[in-house]
């Protein structure tokens, strides 16, 4: 008698064809049970948890790096900046432009406390270290399509967090957080939206929305590199869509807990700081 | 912004009599000698960072003029000059008013040549920054005959000795 794979041996016995297929099933059943078992795992995560795991990321106790930015118009006409930045945790922050000439020694101090921004400014063509209000912070960085809170880190109570979904970019999976403002007029946004890796819980992609729900501008964090231990965004780039005009933003010299004084953080110390650059 | 403007009898009223106080009370302001670099204070009250990196540009701009010898402060001068020269003009940015108010002693067209030149670069300097289209911080920029803070507030400089007095700026009646 001669057989092949599409005849049935005896009843109730299924054939190699049929065997394959069902030997499919079975690993298709398995695949698709991980993953909904995956699934099932993240979005236990709520959009807050989620976002409290970013907060959360281990940040160096203090850091320096060089940042250099770049402007680019809708014409695509460019002009740069550079930038040394000192960091201390989450709270302190100061940053002096090294070039051009024209804003060089030009600084800024940033200091959190009690959930309050105390913010400086030294002008070096006035000779003079001013107060500034915690409010200019939703205005342009320099010109930039960044504001000084893009810049810095958000407090996340500012929104309410809402988990969206699962999706890849460039390879990586990240769990998509929308965050609707509590206070727009606040944040200058009524919306943001968070594209997160949950492998190293960085953000990658951020959309925000205007005060009037439109999509106002997208960044993007093309390069995460991981510093003696500590992950941090190198590359950033952000793209008004409503003028066309783009931010590029670069890291380099970074340096983890290189010991930066404490008497950098302070406004006494603005006017110096071009001096300090190593 | 509309301004409404002193008439210019009521103007020199307000100046001849603050002026009679300045001669009675001054003290310090040395008669600077011609072509002296004009001391200039910027009373910067404004609390931005957009305001303030505007009249960082507007401080570069007369920096890079060569005419004049810049100080600045934060707020209004309060009590008596003891720490430095008196100046021959302080220009003001308050923070609540739209204005650019540049004070001193005597009408602009009363200071001495190289004075009224110097005051007139400062003016166009702050109009082509302030009074800008595309200025993020608009203001209108106005002199002592201006409006009535620019007039009152440079008698009460002088007393202190923190502006010259009008004898060390005029050119005195044959101007």
């Amino acid at each position: 008698m001669r057989t092949t794979e599409n005849t049935k041996h005896s009843k109730g016995v299924p054939n190699m064809k049929t065997r394959r297929w069902m030997v499919a099933a079975v690993v298709a059943l398995g695949v698709l049970g991980l993953s909904l078992a995956g699934v099932a795992a993240t979005s236990a995560l709520s959009g807050r948890q989620i976002i409290e795991k970013v907060d959360a990321v281990d940040t160096a106790d203090d850091a320096t790096m060089l940042m250099s930015m770049t402007l680019i118009n809708s014409q695509g006409e460019s002009i740069s900046r550079e930038m040394h930045t000192w960091k201390l945790g989450k709270e302190k922050t100061a940053l002096v432009f090294v070039a051009p000439e024209d804003v060089a020694g030009t600084s800024f101090l940033t200091v959190e406390m009690d959930g309050d921004d105390d913010m400086w400014l030294y002008l070096p063509s006035l000779g003079l270290t001013k107060r500034i209000d915690a409010d200019s912070k939703s205005q342009s960085f320099m010109g930039s399509d960044f504001t000084y809170d893009d810049m810095g880190d958000r407090d996340i109570d500012d929104y309410e967090y809402t988990f969206l979904r699962e999706d890849t970019i460039e390879g990586e999976h990240v769990l998509v957080v929308e965050g609707i403002a509590v206070d727009p007029q606040d944040t200058g946004y009524s919306k943001v939206v968070t594209w997160i890796r949950d492998d190293i819980w960085m953000p990658v992609m951020v959309e925000y929305y205007d005060l009037n729900g439109d999509l106002q501008k997208v960044q993007t964090n093309p390069r995460i590199e991981n510093i003696d231990g500590y992950w941090a965004v190198t590359m950033m780039q952000m793209e008004n869509v409503q003028t066309d005009h783009k931010t590029i933003v670069e890291m380099s010299q970074v340096q983890v807990n290189a010991g930066t004084p404490q008497e950098v953080f302070t406004s006494e110390a603005l006017p110096t700081l071009l001096d300090r650059v190593p | 912004m509309n301004l409404k403007k002193l008439t210019p009898a009521l103007a020199a009223a307000c100046l001849l009599l603050l002026s009679t106080g300045v001669l009675a009370a001054a003290s310090g302001g040395l008669l600077q000698p011609p072509n002296a670099p004009v001391r200039l204070l910027i009373v910067d009250e404004t609390h931005s960072i957009q305001s303030s990196l505007q009249i960082a540009q507007f401080a570069r701009a007369i920096n890079a003029s060569g005419l004049f010898e810049l100080d600045a402060i934060a707020q209004m001068p309060s009590g008596d000059n003891v720490a430095t020269a008196s100046y021959h003009f302080i220009l003001v940015l308050p923070e609540r008013i739209d204005q650019v108010w540049i004070v001193t002693t005597d009408f602009p067209s009363k200071l001495r040549a190289d004075t009224r030149r110097a005051y007139e670069v400062l003016e166009r300097l702050a109009q082509s920054i302030y009074e800008n289209q595309q200025a993020l911080d608009r203001r209108l920029v106005a002199g002592v005959g201006d409006g009535i803070f620019p007039a009152i507030i440079p008698g009460v400089l002088a007393v202190n000795g923190w502006l010259m007095p009008a004898q060390h700026l005029s050119a005195g009646p044959a101007n």
